[in-house]
């Protein structure tokens, strides 16, 4: 149960995005990735999940190499995306549905129902979205509300909800707080450590907020001008000595409290 | 040409669905709501001042030129069945119809739906596109068919009210220059017409780039680029019923 990363290239006309990038989480690992806006972080996840393909490289997710599967392995990759849910730096709601029907999309799915090996029911699903609407800590009240009725940050909640229904073996989050305020981000990067700790679910978490990333990641990795420029523990993150790590920090260092430590 | 070969493609698969399905027919019917009931007020206001416009102008001209307005419903009857009473509402269908299909998709590009949409193996093509062109396609010739009747109902009124015609005179006069044919003529591009505007507007969405601004030119690009094709398959079609009759 590991995400391999191996050489992997990818140019968008002129530009290079992704350059020889190399890497692997393993399984129960949070992984956060951080860097300057337009350094390749949200592409990296994108190919994950097979919704960009690679130039050149290998990407492996349990054992299947996504990066072959494009438009030839339609089947395969429905595996890979069944094992992967992608928390979008847009909420990424359907407007034509009801919240409740945004969270259980994903349980109708014939694939879902391979999965549990028995037919599911209406009955399992609304259990499943008012389990999942509680982990994200929201009220029942809203499920028959569509999302343009419901305020920004509930619906970056709500597309939470909807990526924990089918219960991934790995969480994706592009930048989960982007466009939230300050109360809201606190609130969902502890809700995205509860999850990854309590799930026990592999996570990559694309982000800019290096005190959350050093809160909670196992490894933290920098991506500049496409290319890796760091991949290391929170601990070993704090002693390095490159430019833009040391940027990253002190930017942090300041919203870190007096008192703060690597837990 | 890279938009325009992808709404080949995204035509090809229409015609594809059609044959293998799934049909989605729920869909198609909240689709045929927003599109078809959607347009008919603008269409009918539309067609009915044209209707007006249309015999005034030919009756200025035939008393100009021949001191006769006596063909006012020949002419005006064939011009609506051939032209008029479809290029309208196809175009009204691409401005309308067309640039929200565009703006619709194009929103959802740029802010990553379409990305959950594949992660939540759901089709963009099959669930989002084939029901609006569908419903775009069976829309626009009842459109088509409405605006007609709309655009000679209100010639007619001109007519009589103007221009001193009785109705019984004006049906029997536009019966001898409208045939079934041009009926045929009309139902046939109304169908091309629905048929393409929906593939070229979602291509434009579909490819679209950037944020707002990127919205707003893919809209602006699907118009324009649909109008421009309408027009071209009008004349087409023109020439080919043309030469037939």
């Amino acid at each position: 149960m590991s995400i391999l990363f191996e050489n992997v290239y990818k140019r968008f006309g002129d530009k290079i995005v992704l350059d020889d990038v190399s890497f692997k989480v393993k399984p129960g690992e949070i992984l956060f990735i951080l860097g300057k806006s337009g350094m390749g972080k949200s592409v990296t996840l994108k190919h994950i999940i097979g919704v960009l393909a690679p130039d050149a490289g290998k990407i492996t997710v349990d054992s299947m190499v996504v990066s072959s599967m494009q438009g030839v392995m339609r089947d395969q990759l429905d595996q890979v995306r069944q094992k992967c849910g992608m928390v979008f730096q847009h909420p990424a709601l359907i407007d034509s549905l009801t919240i409740f029907e945004n969270i259980a999309f994903g349980l109708r799915t014939q694939q879902y129902q391979e999965k549990m090996k028995s037919e599911v029911t209406e009955e399992m699903i609304s259990d499943i979205v008012h389990d999942k609407l509680a982990l994200v800590h929201l009220n029942p009240e809203i499920l028959q509300l569509f999302p343009f009725e419901v305020s920004y940050g509930v619906q970056k909640r709500v597309s939470m909800a909807r990526t924990l229904a089918p219960e991934p073996a790995y969480l994706l989050f592009d930048e989960p707080t982007t466009g939230l305020d300050p109360l809201s981000i606190s609130s969902i990067n502890e809700l995205i450590f509860e999850l990854s700790r309590k799930l026990k679910v592999t996570s990559i978490i694309v982000s800019h907020d290096m005190a959350c990333a050093l809160s909670i990641a196992d490894q933290i990795l920098f991506l500049d001008q496409g290319k890796i420029l760091l991949m290391a523990t929170p601990g070993e993150v704090m002693k390095s000595t490159i430019p833009l790590v040391q940027d990253f920090f002190k930017e942090t260092k300041e919203l870190l409290p007096p008192n703060w430590s690597l837990s | 040409m890279r938009t325009l070969y992808l709404a080949g493609e995204l035509l090809r698969r229409m015609f594809e669905q059609v044959s293998k399905g799934p049909h989605r027919k729920e869909l198609i019917l909240a689709s045929l709501e927003s599109i078809g009931v959607g347009s008919l007020p603008i269409i009918s206001i539309a067609t009915a001042f044209t209707g007006l416009v249309m015999t005034n102008e030919i009756a200025w001209h035939m008393d100009f030129a021949l001191s006769n307005v006596s063909m006012i419903p020949g002419f005006t009857g064939q011009f609506v069945l051939r032209e008029l009473g479809i290029a309208i509402p196809a175009l009204l269908i691409v401005s309308k119809v067309g640039a929200s299909m565009t703006a619709e998709l194009a929103s959802m590009k740029i802010t990553e739906q379409l990305d959950a949409y594949k992660l939540l193996k759901i089709d963009t093509v099959s669930y989002h596109i084939f029901p609006r062109w569908a419903a775009c396609t069976i829309s626009t010739v009842c459109l088509t068919l409405i605006s007609i009747t709309i655009t000679l109902l209100i010639a007619m009124f001109t007519a009589v009210t103007k221009y001193h015609f009785n109705s019984q005179e004006y049906f029997n006069t536009l019966a001898q220059f409208v045939t079934t044919t041009d009926l045929l003529c009309a139902v046939t591009k109304a169908t091309v017409f629905g048929m393409v505007i929906p593939p070229i507007s979602c291509a434009y969405g579909l490819k679209c780039e950037g944020g707002a601004q990127g919205v707003g030119q893919a809209t602006t690009d699907a118009v324009v680029t649909a109008t421009l094709v309408v027009i071209a398959l009008d004349f087409v079609l023109t020439a080919f019923f043309s030469a037939l009759l």
